[in-house]
């Protein structure tokens, strides 16, 4: 499955059985080309979580929060092959 | 028989049906069937459960993947590209943004917008979609779709 930070970053390719968040590491865009550090997007926005988590969600919380709208949202990039019925 | 059709007819046929934009009617000859009418624009259907060449899937909802409706995205004006070799792709890139979180999808299915839609093409995901949250988009990029009739 292959999925993007929606804030920024190249797209990743997340094995079968792998949560997509939790496949973002602790700076969750470390894979961005721009190369900016954590709290300059990502930080920042993970900042206004409602849960008041200290710092980034993915500092010390093994699962993206539920209800977690802020941090780390993910882009899927589905494809697929059809056939004419 | 494999391959059986002259490729210039299997990209005919395909852009005729999934590339014209405006509702048409083919009405065959004599002993040729009963006509039928393709109404575009075409919708894209989540499947959390695949169906067959002759069954629906089971199509994902708003309960079990919120920001989703039932009965689909349309993929816009012309659907699907000029085909070559009997191949066409999506045109237009379709996106859901979700508001909780999701059940697996597995498929997709290709929809017309006749006053009852009839089903039109249907296939499995290249990678299931697992592990939506809310927040997340799910995201089918221009020409992530292929149409392959190749073998027709």
């Amino acid at each position: 499955m292959l999925i993007r930070c929606r804030a920024g970053g190249e797209i990743l390719d997340v094995p079968d059985g792998q949560d997509p968040h939790a496949a973002l590491d602790a700076n969750g865009c470390s894979h961005c080309a721009d190369g900016h550090p954590l709290d300059v997007h990502c930080g920042a926005a993970a900042n206004g979580c409602p849960r008041e988590h200290p710092g980034p969600c993915w500092n010390g919380e093994g699962e993206r929060p539920a209800g977690c709208a802020v941090c780390r949202p993910l882009l899927f990039i589905a494809g697929a092959g059809i056939g004419v019925i | 028989m494999a391959n059986m059709a002259d490729q210039t007819l299997t990209n005919a046929l395909l852009q005729a049906m999934f590339t014209s934009s405006t509702t048409f009617t083919v009405t065959p000859g004599t002993s040729g069937g009963s006509a039928f009418t393709f109404t575009p624009p075409y919708k894209l259907r989540l499947m959390t459960a695949q169906g067959s060449n002759t069954s629906n899937g089971t199509e994902s909802t708003s309960g079990n993947c919120p920001g989703y409706t039932a009965g689909g995205s349309s993929f816009g004006s012309s659907a699907f590209g000029t085909p070559s070799g009997g191949q066409q792709s999506n045109n237009n890139a379709v996106s859901w943004s979700a508001t909780g979180s999701w059940s697996t999808v597995v498929a997709i299915e290709v929809w017309d917008s006749a006053g009852t839609p009839l089903r039109r093409l249907q296939g499995a995901l290249t990678s299931n979609i697992t592990g939506v949250a809310n927040g997340d988009t799910v995201q089918f990029a221009v020409g992530s779709i292929t149409i392959n009739a190749s073998a027709w």
